[in-house]
Order: structure tokens, then C-alpha cells, then sequence
């Protein structure tokens, strides 16, 4: 008898490794990239720092937040874009910055 | 019953080690980083010149060029400030000259398309960034500015020439 419970914890216990392991890559971080760049864009609308015209969307999961970037991509324009960081948990955006 | 409990805590266990683990482990990985990241001056080799990036950045008509440009570029009034830049040119007898660029804005500039001289070729380019402020590179109003060469800046760089912007510390070659 306690044989037998010992494997259905078993197999209890390789079921849910299996799914977390499954949907760890796609849902536990929350905050999908796409919300991400949705909530960084408004940030940097509301801003008003610089305009978003024209300019590329990048994004880059980190640990804890999404690094959503906005550069151009033109051979004849030099100068900044708005880097900003949405946690991957909350939403909240944690930083912003430019460069020039 | 003893040997179910014991059974329960080990998978306790892993799946405590597993919750730690797994977002770290199995987190989708970066969707792009379009740009290189900034390289030091001395690992640069124009195209075609005999001279490295560092002799190009310490060339007195660069550097006075450089310096000129952050001089218009009113970094100390927060209202007019603006970038300034300009290409490197080699001529064919290997002397620097530079094309300067129009006025740009408070945080970009437009390169116009490079003429160098007759049988010479372009090296490198500069602008200035007015906006960063030590310590902290926050500005007047608090917006916060990053130090060195944007993506943008790095997109637009010619591969095998070199790039310098030039900020309140002094300048940095990408």
C-alpha cells in the first residue's frame, strides 16, 4: 500500500514539474512583450521627451524587466532613443532614460 | 505513511527548486539587440588608412573640430542646446580634414551625405552629446541621459570607421 502511494506522488510530482516547466517560458513572466512595448510606448508618449516617428521597437527580456528601446535605423541620423523598463511581474515601469 | 511523507517533502523540495529555477532558466530569450555593443577605440581599423582609430581621435584638426563643435552646441543653456558633428575625411596624401554637419537638435542630428576630397575617403565621424550631467546624468527638468554612442549612433556608423561623441566628461570612441 504505502508502495503504491509512493509512486502516485511520483507521478503526482512529475506531472507538475513537466507543466511548469512547460509554461514557465511563456507564462510566468506576466508581463507579456507585447504589453510591455504597449505600456513602455505610452511612457515615453507621455513623456514627451522625444517622438516615437519613424523609429524601431526592441525588445529585450531581462531577469526582472522587459528593456523596451526605440532606436532608428538610418544611415544619415545620429542621436538618441528612449530605453525603458517595465517590470515582468507588476507592469510598473521601474526606469526610463535617453541617450543622445 | 511514514514513507509517503518523506516521498512528499522530497517533491517539495524540487518544486521549490524548480519554481526558483525555471523562469531563469526557460525565459524566452532576447528578441533583438540590433546594434553592437561599444568597442574601445584602439580595437577599430578604418578602412583603408594607415592610421587607428586613436590617432584619428587625438588628430589636432579633430580635436579642435571636436572642440569647436561642443562650443556651438551651448551645452550650458538648457533651452538652445543642441548636437553638432561632422565627418572625418582622409585625403589622399593622408591628412584629416572635417566636413562639419548642419545644426542638429536637443537630443539628434542629420549627417549630411559625405563628400570627402578629391581621392580621399571618409574615416570617422563626431557629435557632441550636450544633455548628459554628472553624477547622476539627469538634466535640469530630471530626465535622465545615458553616457556614450546611442543605438541609433552605433546603426548609422560606417563599419570600420570610427565614431566619437563628446559629452561633459570628454570622449568616448565606438
Amino acid at each position: 500500500m504505502q508502495k503504491r502511494r509512493y509512486k502516485v506522488w511520483l507521478l503526482v510530482g512529475a506531472a507538475v514539474i513537466t507543466l511548469m516547466l512547460t509554461f514557465a517560458g511563456c507564462g510566468s513572466t506576466g508581463i507579456s512583450r507585447e504589453q510591455a512595448i504597449t505600456i513602455a510606448t505610452q511612457e515615453v508618449v507621455d513623456d514627451g521627451v522625444m517622438s516615437l516617428d519613424g523609429r524601431d521597437t526592441v525588445a529585450v527580456e531581462e531577469a526582472d524587466y522587459w528593456h523596451i528601446s526605440f532606436p532608428y535605423s538610418s544611415p544619415l541620423l545620429r542621436g538618441g532613443e528612449p530605453h525603458v523598463w517595465v517590470d515582468k511581474s507588476s507592469g510598473n515601469v521601474t526606469r526610463i532614460y535617453y541617450t543622445e | 505513511m511514514k514513507a509517503t511523507w518523506k516521498s512528499f517533502i522530497a517533491l517539495l523540495c524540487v518544486l521549490i527548486v524548480c519554481i526558483a529555477w525555471s523562469p531563469a532558466v526557460l525565459a524566452v530569450p532576447a528578441v533583438a539587440e540590433t546594434a553592437a555593443g561599444p568597442v574601445l577605440a584602439a580595437e577599430i581599423g578604418p578602412l583603408g588608412s594607415n592610421k587607428t582609430a586613436e590617432q584619428i581621435a587625438n588628430d589636432p584638426v579633430v580635436q579642435a573640430a571636436i572642440n569647436a563643435s561642443w562650443a556651438d552646441s551651448n551645452a550650458d543653456n538648457a533651452t538652445t542646446r543642441h548636437e553638432e558633428g561632422g565627418w572625418i575625411y582622409e585625403d589622399a596624401d593622408g591628412n584629416l580634414t572635417v566636413g562639419r554637419w548642419p545644426a542638429g537638435n536637443r537630443s539628434g542630428i542629420n549627417a549630411t551625405p559625405p563628400m570627402p576630397p578629391v581621392g580621399g575617403q571618409v574615416v570617422g565621424e563626431f557629435h557632441t552629446h550636450p544633455n548628459w550631467h554628472p553624477p547622476d546624468g539627469k538634466d535640469e527638468a530630471g530626465t535622465e541621459w545615458k553616457q556614450g554612442p546611442s543605438d541609433t549612433d552605433k546603426n548609422a556608423k560606417t563599419p570600420g570607421t570610427v565614431g566619437i561623441v563628446k559629452d561633459r566628461s570628454g570622449t568616448t570612441s565606438y
